[in-house]
């Protein structure tokens, strides 16, 4: 009887809202397997790939419904249910929404049937970044990342009859493993330090985080988060990876795989002071270098996809600000990201719209007189590289403008000062590029493809030009009327 | 509230300039003329005196977290250049050749050029303003890469990195006007009007990028590379807009955000910017007496004039100030004109170099007398639009530096000189080896009666166009 008297019902921790966005993804990722068990025999119209982008809209659409002002936390304080994860949650599923919606041509392009498998890993790939971004569990986050990386190294080998898919993936898998070794060593060192694995639990005992032990591990976890950003001096994989990756895969990749890993990186070295002020000026060098050489690089790049990838790198130096001044920057960080998602996934995808039209690698000079032919593609495009640069009234602008703005009043003011400077080293590629587009005077390739049929582009139905008019969209709404989406991202109602 | 608004005067192009996107050439065209008559109409009946300026302010929310507010108003400083543009862009649409590419989407870029920098005069937020800045590259970029005669894509890449290294420090400047504190209430606030009276320090140190910005967008020598190849290459009537409005948002800047936010900064900088002026009046001049290309010719006119406007400026006189906002409708109607008359000329297969022309008075009898009342008009002919405006400059400089009045009036000369050359070589003479198939008819000679005439009434009777800017000049300094 005592013994009974003495059983306690523990209450699970267990919060729906923390849960949702995983729930939802891994059910549509089982379901979008099941439903193509049953190959179709018009590749056109891919069952799975429909009913995940609808299942993925509601899931955005429902995150962005709910309030964003509570922080929670739930399975025995494991993951985190606030600003960072649910914004992780509308950024991820929104790539994994336009990668899955634009996916289906490329698939079509290289005959390949797979479109189940495909979309699976792209949520595969999603849920694990999510984790990741929503962990507060140093195991969890290992969790998520490798959950996610694995995906990746499938969808860059996608299509195996393509070389440069098959280096790209290997590449990618040797390197990247490497750099999960590297994080998970860290992370035994940070456990070995201070005993636990629960971030608030280092947080609360900062006398054992000074310790050699804990700096080097926080070192070796930087690292590793540096190498999934892609940014200096980890940034050396990125341009061979994206260029070999299916297009549809490297846009979804250089922009979720940033959001989840820059929020990992803020779960460490801004909520856990003790290791974040250790390691400022290595972050500030590692932001700093990322900025110049990544938009440096990037100008010298004749292929635009590389150019791409490299003016990635640069794009990680700007999002390491936020990080590196912490508090404050929540917003302009996610805001940033929001527009960077527009942007880089609205080029990457027009761009593998014109690899498509003219079936091999792309180069800048390639693209002269996109316009005439392919006006919409050529606007999509143009609209997108004109957000990267940072030029009104793309949303590419005002997210620059939020960011280095609310660095500009902190220690920290030279970065956004320096990121200015990189900024027209960038507009100098990504205009030149856009300029290339709306260059007609010479005849040009594009030309012969349009002699037959005049006005004709694609036919409406096409996902691809679903995702990019979703990009445009997003450009502009971003740009012109920020101020819901801002307000949503503060937690402040609107 | 009635529809006759700032808010309506500025989403109008915009308006227009999407619709155009999506029509047929000839519709489009069209349309796009019949909207700018309508915004002209209705920036003149704003600016006509019958409401007072002040109660045409608008201020709305726009994203307070960046201090950004869509705040727009009239006042003497910008309202003849925001009139004025609509009015320079319906005439440029007439001048499209029917032989041009695509004219739906050419004209489209056009209006959203006008609608960029209506935006640019209106703004009464230095964000809104920074914006319109910026945003004025997209189209200008558009019209230079897809319709040049040669070399567009390189010229719309030298215009677009030149406007860039000036405007992107001027960003860091906004940046730091917004977000380090000086807000009245902590909170960024980016309206003009909270701007005033920053202190003697951040002024001396924050003017220099927007100085920077402004003399590239104007531009002024030694900053003013991408002007030659531009005014070259790119299609006339778009240029026409260029050297008619979209220098004058270099000058107006200097102007509009020197005065009211960096007034301490403009009189301690007053001798470097009078110097840079007074090189550029003098470059301007001398590369315009050695070129032997037509467009040249009026490219650096232009220069040299423009930097006459920012003399004026800089003077931080009464008479100087207001001679320059005055001269700034002038120069637009003279020059602009000029580049219009081209683009007329130019669709009759008009080469560039001087030496192929001669004698052009006999053939065509009605463009010679048209084109001689602009070039009497560009050079200072007292009667013509830009006499009142450069004679306030000179008095205002004089009252000062004597030295710099009688340097800036050898560019007055020297202008004379110029322009007279130009002149003689095209239209006196003998026959060259370009005779244009025939004169002007019907609407060309309307297009280019309209800057003849304006320019007329602005020389015979200032004063309608004075007293509105007196009475700003007045409340600034």
């Amino acid at each position: 009887m005592n013994l009974l008297a003495e059983l306690v019902f523990v209450r699970p921790d267990l919060s729906l809202s923390a849960l949702l966005p995983l729930a939802v993804m891994g059910l549509l990722m089982v379901g979008a397997l099941l439903l193509e068990l049953k190959p179709s025999t018009d590749s056109r119209r891919s069952v799975s790939m429909l009913f995940a982008s609808l299942g993925l809209f509601g899931l955005i659409a429902y995150l962005l419904h709910q309030p964003n002002s509570l922080a929670t936390h739930s399975f025995n304080a494991m993951l985190a249910s606030d600003q960072f994860s649910r914004a992780a949650g509308v950024l991820i599923a929104t790539c994994a929404l336009l990668a899955i919606l634009a996916g289906q041509e490329e698939l079509e392009r290289y005959g390949n049937r797979h479109s189940g498998e495909f979309v699976a890993l792209i949520l595969g790939a999603s849920i694990g970044m999510v984790l990741m971004s929503s962990a507060l569990n140093a195991i969890v986050l290992f969790l998520g990342l490798e959950l996610f990386s694995i995906a990746l190294y499938l969808l860059c080998i996608f299509f195996p009859e393509r070389e440069a898919s098959q280096e790209s993936g290997i590449k990618y898998f040797l390197l990247s493993s490497a750099a999960s070794a590297v994080l998970l060593y860290g992370l035994a060192l940070l456990y070995g330090a201070t005993g636990t694995t629960w971030l608030s639990e280092m947080a609360a005992q900062p006398e054992r985080l000074t310790s050699p032990l804990a700096m080097a591990g926080a070192v070796m976890v930087l690292g590793g988060l540096l190498f999934k950003l892609a940014a200096v001096p980890f940034q050396f994989w990125a341009p061979d990876v994206y260029q070999g990756a299916p297009t549809t895969v490297t846009a979804f990749m250089s922009v979720a795989t940033k959001v989840a890993a820059v929020i990992a990186l803020w779960r460490f070295f801004v909520d856990v002071p003790e290791l974040g002020s250790r390691i400022t000026f290595v972050l500030m060098a590692c932001s700093l270098l990322s900025m110049l050489l990544g938009n440096l690089l990037a100008l010298a790049q004749k292929n635009v996809k590389r150019m791409l990838a490299l003016s990635g790198v640069g794009n990680a130096g700007y999002i390491l600000i936020a990080p590196l001044i912490g508090m404050e920057m929540e917003v302009p960080l996610l805001f940033f990201l929001a527009a960077y998602l527009f942007a880089n996934m609205g080029a990457f995808l027009a761009l593998a719209k014109v690899e498509e039209i003219l079936n091999r690698d792309v180069t800048r000079a390639d693209l002269r007189g996109l316009s005439r032919s392919h006006p919409a593609l050529a606007s999509v495009f143009g609209l997108s590289l004109l957000s990267l640069a940072g030029i009104p009234p793309a949303g590419g602008f005002l997210a620059k403008f939020y960011l280095f703005g609310s660095a500009i009043a902190t220690p920290f003011a030279v970065l956004p000062a320096i990121g200015i400077v990189c900024s027209l080293i960038g507009a100098a590629y990504y205009l030149g590029t856009a300029v290339t587009l709306f260059d007609a005077k010479e005849a040009t390739e594009f030309d012969g493809l349009v002699v037959t049929e005049p006005v004709e582009e694609e036919p409406p139905t096409s996902m691809t030009s679903v995702a990019l008019a979703i990009c445009a969209a997003g450009i502009l709404v971003l740009g012109l009327m920020p101020g819901q989406l801002m307000s949503w991202l503060a937690g402040t109602a609107f | 509230m009635s529809v006759f608004n700032l808010d309506t005067l500025l989403l109008l192009p915009f308006a227009a300039a999407l619709a155009m996107a999506f029509m047929n050439d000839r519709g489009a065209r069209t349309f796009g003329v019949v909207f700018t008559f309508v915004q002209t109409v209705l920036a003149g009946y704003l600016a006509s005196g019958n409401i007072p300026l002040e109660t045409l302010a608008v201020k709305r929310l726009w994203i307070p977290q960046m201090g950004l507010s869509w705040s727009l108003g009239l006042d003497g400083a910008n309202l003849w250049l925001v009139a004025l543009t609509p009015l320079l862009t319906g005439l440029a649409l007439l001048t499209v050749s029917e032989r041009t590419e695509r004219i739906a989407f050419y004209s489209a870029n056009l209006m959203l050029l006008n609608a960029m920098l209506s935006g640019l005069f209106l703004a009464q937020n230095l964000g809104l303003f920074y914006v319109f800045f910026e945003g004025m590259l997209i189209p200008g970029a558009l019209l230079v890469a897809g319709w040049s005669v040669k070399n567009g894509r390189e010229t719309a890449v030298r215009f677009l990195l030149f406007t860039l290294v000036g405007s992107l420090p001027m960003l860091l400047g906004v940046l730091v006007l917004a977000f380090a504190g000086w807000g009245t209430d902590g909170t960024p606030n980016l309206d003009f009007t909270n701007l005033v009276g920053l202190p003697r320090a951040t002024q001396l140190f924050l003017f220099i990028p927007f100085a920077l910005a402004f003399l590239v967008k104007m531009p002024v020598f030694p900053l003013h590379g991408w002007l030659p190849p531009l005014y070259r290459n790119a299609p006339a009537s778009t240029v026409a807009v260029v050297a008619a409005m979209m220098s004058k948002a270099g000058a107006y800047g200097l102007l509009k955000v020197g005065l009211t936010v960096f007034p301490l900064a403009m009189v301690e900088y007053l001798n470097i910017l009078g110097t840079l002026a007074v090189i550029s009046l003098l470059y301007g001049a001398y590369a315009a007496l050695g070129s032997d290309s037509l467009r040249e010719v009026l490219a650096f006119s232009s220069l040299s004039h423009m930097a006459m406007i920012a003399l004026g400026i800089v003077t931080l006189t009464e008479a100087g100030t207001a001679g320059s906002v005055l001269q700034m409708a002038g120069h637009a109607l003279a020059t602009g004109g000029l580049f219009l008359a081209v683009a007329l000329m130019e669709k009759r297969g008009m080469p560039d170099e001087l030496r192929r022309f001669g004698g052009m008075a006999n053939l065509t009898p009605k463009f010679t007398v048209l084109v001689l009342f602009l070039v009497l008009a560009s050079l200072g002919q007292p009667g013509l639009g830009s006499f009142p405006g450069e004679l306030l400059i000179l008095t205002g400089v004089y009252d000062g530096y004597p030295v710099i009045a009688v340097l800036a009036c050898l560019g007055i000369i020297l202008a004379a000189a110029y322009m007279l050359r130009w002149y003689q070589t095209i239209f006196t003479g003998d026959l060259g080896t370009f005779r244009p198939p025939s004169d002007l008819r019907g609407r060309e000679l309307a297009v280019l009666l309209v800057p003849v005439a304006l320019s007329l009434v602005m020389g015979l009777a200032p004063s309608i166009f004075l007293q509105p800017i007196q009475a700003w000049v007045a409340g600034v300094l």
